[in-house]
């Protein structure tokens, strides 16, 4: 905690936390019940760059003290580190095995096969990917099906390209073992959870 | 026109407006006060505390006084209101060799280093009546020899480590590394097979008569263990936490626990050599049938690790941890008060069903 | 008032942040992977275990201050235990409350599924006592969870063929076990298996707490839930040879009502709300 010198960090928390992060958990259980469908979510906090509001939200409404926190390098200016630290009190980890949350952003898709898929008896100890969505780079289509979807769901965010979704259904594969994809853009979350099969679109 | 059960509400808001009225009693005779209960029921206000998981004597005593001396009732309030406070951090393991002993006997030695110490107790009292006591007595000061009287020890070894110098009680097996913090079983589900720490969190907060009826089996056969009482200490002990800022440990304050290793006969197996082996007890408050009953159930439940064939109840940790909370247990057999009647109802009309089948099928081979 | 605080000094929705966290985690992944049964660290909550302490805990950490809740007990606003799950939310949540099914934002339930279909933008929260569709046939929950590593259910088909030899059918009424998305089985809570059929495909998030049990599961919206059955012995619901006696609908669950000491009875709906709906115009929102 000695590294917590800087004020501004202190800040940009949510101003009311029970009833701010019950709004921003409802978008996320909408988006991952809905697989593939914007959440539309305004968020009041001012996290550092360059964190968006939304990832900050995301991350303050569902990562504490027992659940170890994997940022991307390129996330993790000493702002952010410290920003998180003071936010949610989560034990920041190196190694990617040892994560219950990961945060990286859409530009730079790190090794998946690092975290955690849960076991056959227990599925749900898997890591959560937090995936932040800067709005640049190209949009590959997929459609989605699976629970949450009542026949297909058609789904683009930039940046994420046809090598990302081949990853995705690879994981999809692996049901009921995987990982979770919460994408946080700057206007709103979507998800795709592990249980949503991925066909990726010809592109033209 | 019938409607089944009306009115809910305001039938609800009536029983809890009589049940404060009984609470009251007769209104000439006076309130009984959270302090009196403190001070003059302590044994109950000790199992609640230790049940209950929170020491805390004043909650404890309100929460008899509320639940009427419902005991079991006590102990769900103060759990229920434990749901609502966040958590700081865990302690450091408390040394119980610098207890500030109030009670202190081994069964297995006639005496002691730092001498047995019989303090405040029901031992050896012939259990009658004592009428005396239907009198309000103005008590004056008391001649009893106190703890400051005769001078104790201020650290008292632990008998089980006198007999541990001959290497003949196994090592206490509950290898606490203080970087990895123990099991937590209000912080995470209970998970099967549960570690010592986790069982013996489990049975710190278990009900006391449930223990005692599982203890009191293992010593008529089933899971025969043979226990000695190789120390009872209860008295206070310093708690010390160490705040992630500080970096080192600080005393925030005393809590009086009950302690109790039991020695027990072990003929030795695959896996062990013939020695003896412990179990251990410890829970707040002055609760000595608890951390007795605790200890003898800990053994038992060791038969995996010290490769004895499982045969009974207080051996299967799946049974003992699953059915020890008396807030579970209570709320759920007294939940077959609440209305069932849909299910009812389908079991109602498939017996109906297969009553008439039966019927046809008799009548058509007749 | 200050921030997050009920009137009468509660966080908001009774269980601090820090339990809604764990909660929600669980939550989460329940809806990841559906049908399976995720650990999670039960609270003790102010009502006693086997009272719905599970559907509480889930519903307190799903709640916003501007949903409007239902809570049911067999199907009726007004049994004793909904009333007071109820009275709990206005107390800790300052919330709205209402009878009517399709003004409600969630709906947490005791035994039974609306009649009245379920939109996508409800959520619907069961009590679960007892969440493991094996554990009478199995007590031990370290052989229970292999089997639904290994998807293993034979013992499952084997109880309900067991049931058809000897009584000529499947004599299981409520709690019937379903196949989730053809993977896990799962147990639907105890209600009548007349509402087994509006679990599949429902527009509705479907929640399910089991709070003495420590367990939280989930059906998303569209999920595929199969009521198991054999080809020769399908799955069927109840039937009853009358319609209801107060509204006259021949299409809800009915329950029996004795009339007097001589034991006449008369059929009426089980979904109270539903009853009133077709009986004509209904209360409004309550606050």
């Amino acid at each position: 905690m000695d590294d917590l010198t800087s004020k501004a960090n202190l800040d940009g928390g949510f101003d009311d936390v029970s009833t701010e992060s019950a709004g921003i958990f409802r978008a996320v259980l909408d988006a991952i019940s809905h697989p593939g469908t914007m959440q539309n979510q305004s968020v009041s906090l001012a996290p550092p760059a360059p964190l968006l509001p939304t990832c900050a939200a995301v991350i303050l409404t569902l990562v504490d003290n027992d659940t170890p926190l994997w940022i991307a390098p390129e996330l993790m200016g000493d702002n952010v580190s410290q920003y998180l630290k003071f936010h949610t009190g989560a034990v920041l980890v190196e190694k990617a095995a040892d994560a219950a949350f990961a945060v990286f952003s859409a530009s730079h898709i790190p090794d998946l096969s690092q975290f955690q898929l849960g076991t056959a008896e227990y599925p749900d100890r898997s890591a959560t990917m937090i995936i932040q969505i800067d709005g640049h780079g190209e949009a590959a289509p997929v459609s989605l099906a699976g629970p949450g979807i009542k026949y297909k769901q058609e789904f683009s965010v930039p940046g994420l390209d046809e090598a990302f979704w081949r990853k995705v259904r690879n994981n999809n594969s692996q049901f009921p073992l995987g990982l979770d994809f919460v994408f946080c853009l700057q206007q709103g979350i979507a998800a795709c959870p592990r249980s949503s099969a991925v066909m990726i679109e010809e592109t033209v | 026109m019938y409607v089944a059960v009306k009115g809910g509400e305001k039938a609800i808001r009536n029983a809890h407006a009589l049940f404060d009225e009984k609470r009251r009693g007769d209104v000439s005779v006076p309130e009984i006060t959270t302090e009196q209960i403190k001070q003059q029921l302590s044994f109950s206000v000790d199992r609640v505390m230790s049940e209950g998981s929170l020491y805390d004597f004043d909650l404890s005593a309100l929460a008899i006084k509320q639940a009427r001396g419902d005991l079991i009732e006590a102990i769900f309030l103060v759990r229920a209101s434990r749901t609502t406070l966040a958590r700081f951090g865990s302690s450091k393991p408390f040394d119980t060799s610098h207890m500030r002993v109030e009670r202190r006997i081994s069964a297995t030695y006639k005496d002691i280093p730092g001498g047995q110490i019989l303090g405040a107790t029901f031992d050896y009292q012939h259990r009658l009546l004592d009428f005396s006591l239907e009198e309000q007595k103005l008590q004056d000061e008391t001649s009893v020899e106190t703890r400051d009287d005769v001078g104790l020890d201020a650290d008292m070894p632990r008998v089980l480590d006198i007999l541990n110098n001959e290497g003949l009680v196994e090592q206490a097996s509950l290898e606490m590394n203080e970087d990895t913090p123990p099991s937590d079983l209000t912080r995470s589900p209970l998970e099967f097979p549960a570690d010592r720490s986790l069982r013996l969190q489990n049975l710190a907060r278990a009900d006391e008569g449930f223990l005692l009826a599982l203890g009191y089996s293992t010593q008529r056969g089933y899971a025969r263990n043979h226990g000695f009482a190789g120390e009872i200490r209860i008295g206070s002990v310093a708690v010390e936490f160490a705040p992630e800022e500080l970096g080192f440990p600080i005393e925030i304050g005393e809590m009086i626990v009950s302690e109790c290793e039991m020695i027990n006969q072990f003929k030795g197996s695959k896996s062990a050599p013939p020695q003896f082996t412990r179990g251990y007890g410890l829970a707040f408050g002055q609760v000595e049938r608890k951390v007795m009953s605790m200890a003898l159930v800990d053994r038992a439940l060791r038969a995996d690790e010290l490769g004895e064939e499982k045969t009974a109840p207080a051996q299967d940790e799946e049974f003992v941890l699953s059915h020890s909370d008396n807030v579970k247990a209570t709320g759920f057999v007294e939940h077959l008060k609440l209305p069932h009647y849909v299910d009812f109802q389908a079991e109602l009309e498939l017996v109906r069903k297969m009553r008439a089948k039966q019927r046809v099928m008799k009548e058509a081979a007749e | 008032m200050s921030a997050g605080l009920t009137m009468n000094g509660y966080n908001f929705a009774y269980l601090n942040e820090q339990t809604k966290r764990m909660i929600r985690r669980a939550l989460l992944k329940a809806v990841a992977i559906p049908g399976y049964q995720v650990p999670f660290a039960s609270r003790e909550m102010p009502m006693p275990y086997g009272w719905g302490t599970g559907g509480v805990q889930v519903t307190a950490s799903i709640l916003k201050p501007d949903d409007v809740l239902k809570v049911t007990d067999q199907g009726a606003d007004d049994t004793t235990n909904a009333v007071s799950i109820r009275d709990f939310f206005k107390k800790t949540a300052d919330i709205a409350t209402t009878e009517i099914t399709q003004d409600a934002t969630i709906i947490q339930t005791r035994h039974r599924i609306p009649e009245q279909e379920l939109g996508a933008n409800q959520i619907l929260v069961f009590q679960v006592p007892i969440p493991e569709p094996m554990r009478f046939l199995e007590p031990r929950e370290t052989e229970t969870r292999k089997m639904h590593a290994l998807e293993e259910y034979g013992l499952m088909h084997v109880k309900l063929y067991e049931d058809i030899s000897r009584n000529g059918q499947i004599a299981t009424t409520y709690a019937y076990p379903v196949s989730v998305e053809e993977r896990y089985v799962m147990d639907p809570s105890p209600i009548p298996k007349f509402d087994n059929p509006k679990m599949n495909n429902m527009a509705a998030l479907q929640l399910f707490g089991a709070g003495r049990e420590m367990r939280i599961y989930a059906l998303p919206p569209y999920t595929r839930v199969k009521s198991l059955d054999f080809e020769d012995y399908p799955f069927e619901v109840q039937k009853w040879d009358e319609p209801c006696a107060i509204c006259g609908t021949t299409d809800s669950y009915l329950d029996e009502v004795i009339l007097d000491n001589s034991g006449n009875r008369m059929f009426c709906c089980s979904d109270t709300a539903y009853c009133q709906s077709k009986q004509g115009p209904v209360k409004g929102a309550e606050q």
